[in-house]
């Protein structure tokens, strides 16, 4: 059984409403035809004002119906509760819309200068990150917003023997996750860092260091003084079983960051964390960081802004790599 | 909830971010400030690498408001709410960053001034 709110009002109860047996079939083909439209039903990268902030759907009870059945074409369950309205439809039939219109053969009181307030649509601009998904092969490069001439690193890249731990491409036993959702809940986004997501560790460690944990905290803002701090916490050279790849970029002397490897090939997404705001795959050019056929972008090229030093890559295992 | 007004320089991604306490007398010219501001519809704030704009905690009764000042814009956040405003010629942005005078490293002091309009 689904309910449906209307997501409007901020001291008064939201009207809602539950859909019937063929409503719930319909929604299910909209949904499936456009999952795009859907959004979390709270997420830090969506802020809204006063008024109409879309029309939430969430299962209230657990039972036989075509929803708790169903799937999306990648075989993934459909969500137990979400948003429409907030990102754009590719139809003209916007799932909101519909939705909506669902309410007028019930007894909702749903005034006309509600629904009119609805009819405008909610106003948010949408974010680069959550645009894209790793998770999803690609067959062609990114496309160039900026960014540097030099080529990713990669498998089909130039010989980069003289950067530390540069085979990553090549380990065997890898911990991919592409989780920023994860680490951009509102519970968790602004109390981690870039080397808590980078370590896979929701540490509530805002200002997370490496070395901090294993009692020897990096001394200097410099390549070797944050990689003696991992190699303290654990971080190797080479490949490791069940392996993260973490990659330590400097801004000298000023502040350091960090990117993980997210997906395996052939795309070798790369995600990260700036600060206490949110994880994304993309950089500061708004390229979506990943490769292909040796183009496109990965941490040595794509845009880091004052973060100028590459030191290089690390590795260890997903069930080790633990921050403070 | 602490009484003291806070304004944290938004730039690192490892390391803290430079904070400093605002005098009650900036505070209150704080508040002045923003009261005067005019709406602006929602927009999604920018998460770069480096400079991102300033965080303030603003004390106020028994709550406190969460200011965040980004290239022109600033959202409010208090009790759950939030609001968006404009800051025309970043005149805010560039009076936070004048009240870190004294606590920020001078580099890094200069190296905001430039992202900011003459």
């Amino acid at each position: 059984m689904l309910e449906i709110e209307l997501d409007i009002f901020s001291g008064m109860p939201n009207p809602t409403w539950t859909l019937s047996g063929a409503e719930e079939d319909e929604l299910i083909e909209r949904v499936t035809a456009d999952p795009a439209q859907l959004s979390p039903v709270a997420t830090e990268d969506e802020q809204f004002s006063l008024g109409y902030r879309g029309v939430l759907v969430r299962l209230v009870k657990s039972d036989e119906s075509a929803w708790s059945k169903a799937r999306l074409t990648a075989g993934r369950s459909l969500p137990l509760a979400f948003r429409v309205g907030s990102k754009p439809a590719a139809t003209e039939a916007p799932i909101a819309d519909w939705l909506l219109q669902t309410s007028e053969s019930r007894d909702v009181d749903i005034s006309d200068e509600v629904r009119a307030v609805a009819g405008q649509g909610v106003s948010l601009v949408q974010s680069s990150w959550a645009a894209v998904d790793p998770a999803q092969a690609r067959d062609s490069a990114p496309a160039r917003a900026g960014g540097a001439a030099e080529t990713p690193h990669g498998p089909t890249g130039p010989d980069e023997s003289g950067i530390q731990g540069s085979t990553w491409w090549a380990c065997g036993s890898n911990y991919f996750s592409a989780n920023a959702n994860v680490f951009n809940d509102p519970a968790y986004v602004t109390r981690n860092n870039c080397y808590c997501f980078a370590s896979n560790h929701l540490a509530n460690s805002r200002y997370a260091l490496p070395g901090r944990r294993s009692g020897n905290p990096a001394t200097s803002i410099t390549c070797g003084g944050v990689s003696a701090g991992l190699y303290s916490d654990g971080w190797q050279d080479g490949c490791q079983t069940n392996g993260l790849t973490i990659v330590l970029v400097i801004w000298p002397n000023v502040d350091y960051h960090f990117y993980r490897l997210v997906t395996g090939g052939p795309n070798w997404w790369w995600g990260h964390k700036p600060g206490g705001t949110p994880a994304k795959y993309t950089d500061d050019c708004g390229n979506s960081i990943y490769q292909y056929n040796g183009q496109g972008y990965a941490p040595n090229n794509c845009c880091r802004g004052n973060y100028t030093d590459f030191c290089g890559y690390f590795y260890q295992n997903n069930g080790t790599a633990f921050v403070a | 909830v602490s009484q003291e007004a806070r304004v944290e320089l938004d730039i690192f991604s490892g390391r803290p971010n430079p904070q400093w306490r605002l005098s009650a007398a900036d505070a209150a010219l704080l508040e002045q400030k923003l009261a005067a501001l005019p709406v602006a519809t929602p927009g999604q704030l920018a998460n770069p690498l480096g400079y991102r704009g300033f965080i303030v905690q603003l004390p106020q009764a028994n709550d406190k408001t969460t200011v965040t000042v980004q290239n022109g814009m600033v959202r409010t956040t208090r009790a759950g709410e939030t609001a968006h405003y404009q800051d025309p010629g970043r005149a805010v942005e560039r009076w936070l960053l004048n009240t870190g005078g004294p606590f920020l490293d001078k580099d890094l002091f200069s190296l905001v001034e430039r992202e900011l309009p003459a």
